[in-house]
């Protein structure tokens, strides 16, 4: 890992004991925003884009087993 | 709730509960643990007399959960040895002006290393980075519930990843 993040990996670390040491009401008052924030992000078209999935037949040994995961075939 | 019987002892724990000691974090719902011994109520139907106490006061049930001034609520049991002595262990604090009761930070670590799924790990990584719990308690917990094994792996590789 580089020198640069190396030191933000350490600053992230120092933020987090910074917030931790926080009083609790405190630390709502963040929560509350931080949820506010991810009911803004469900919102957004990526969380609720579907992705579509291969009915797949998985080969193993002397039988067969049908499954609707991606299809992969089994040594 | 606790005062007028609807509950016996109770504790925040989960991801909020966990917060208490460490950074604040993003999490579903507040689980609280409760003692439904010598509870009155319907034993079939043990949250019923929560979901009556609270639904004057604007809660609103949601499946498993009760939404409550823009909280989703989670009554849990606290059915084995651990969670009952983690309730009886639990501190009290004040919550904006409101007297609660959450768990300690060594209960919340056996209780996560026990449950042993990835964000409980996570959960306990970041305690072992924030520092803030007892060595001697937490040992004393691990010991009793046969949770020092995991907690040696966690922590050791926990201390490779971040020599």
């Amino acid at each position: 890992m580089s020198d640069l993040m190396d030191r933000i990996l350490a600053d992230k670390a120092k933020t987090r004991k910074e917030l931790a040491a926080l009083p609790f009401d405190e630390k709502l008052t963040i929560m509350e925003k931080i949820r506010e924030r991810s009911a803004l992000l469900a919102e957004n078209s990526l969380r609720k884009q579907s992705f579509p999935t291969t009915p797949v037949v998985v080969v193993s040994g002397s039988g067969a087993v049908a499954s609707g995961l991606d299809v992969r075939k089994k040594e | 709730m606790q005062a007028g019987g609807i509950i016996g002892k109770y504790a925040i724990g989960g991801a909020i509960g966990a917060s208490f000691y460490l950074e604040p974090t993003s999490s579903l719902d507040i689980d609280i643990f409760v003692s439904f011994g010598n509870m009155r109520g319907n034993p079939l139907a043990p949250l019923q007399p929560i979901y009556d106490y609270l639904r004057p006061l604007g809660g609103e049930p949601k499946g498993a959960h009760i939404f409550l001034k823009g909280w989703l609520i989670q009554f849990l049991p606290a059915e084995d040895a651990l969670h009952k002595e983690a309730l009886a262990a639990a501190v009290e604090t004040e919550v904006r002006g409101v007297k609660t009761r959450v768990m300690t930070a060594e209960h919340l670590m056996a209780i996560a290393l026990k449950l042993g799924r990835k964000k409980d790990e996570a959960r306990v990584e970041r305690f072992i980075e924030v520092g803030r719990y007892d060595k001697d308690k937490l040992n004393d917990i691990l010991r009793r519930y046969n949770l020092f094994a995991k907690w040696k792996e966690l922590s050791d590789g926990y201390m490779r990843n971040n020599e």
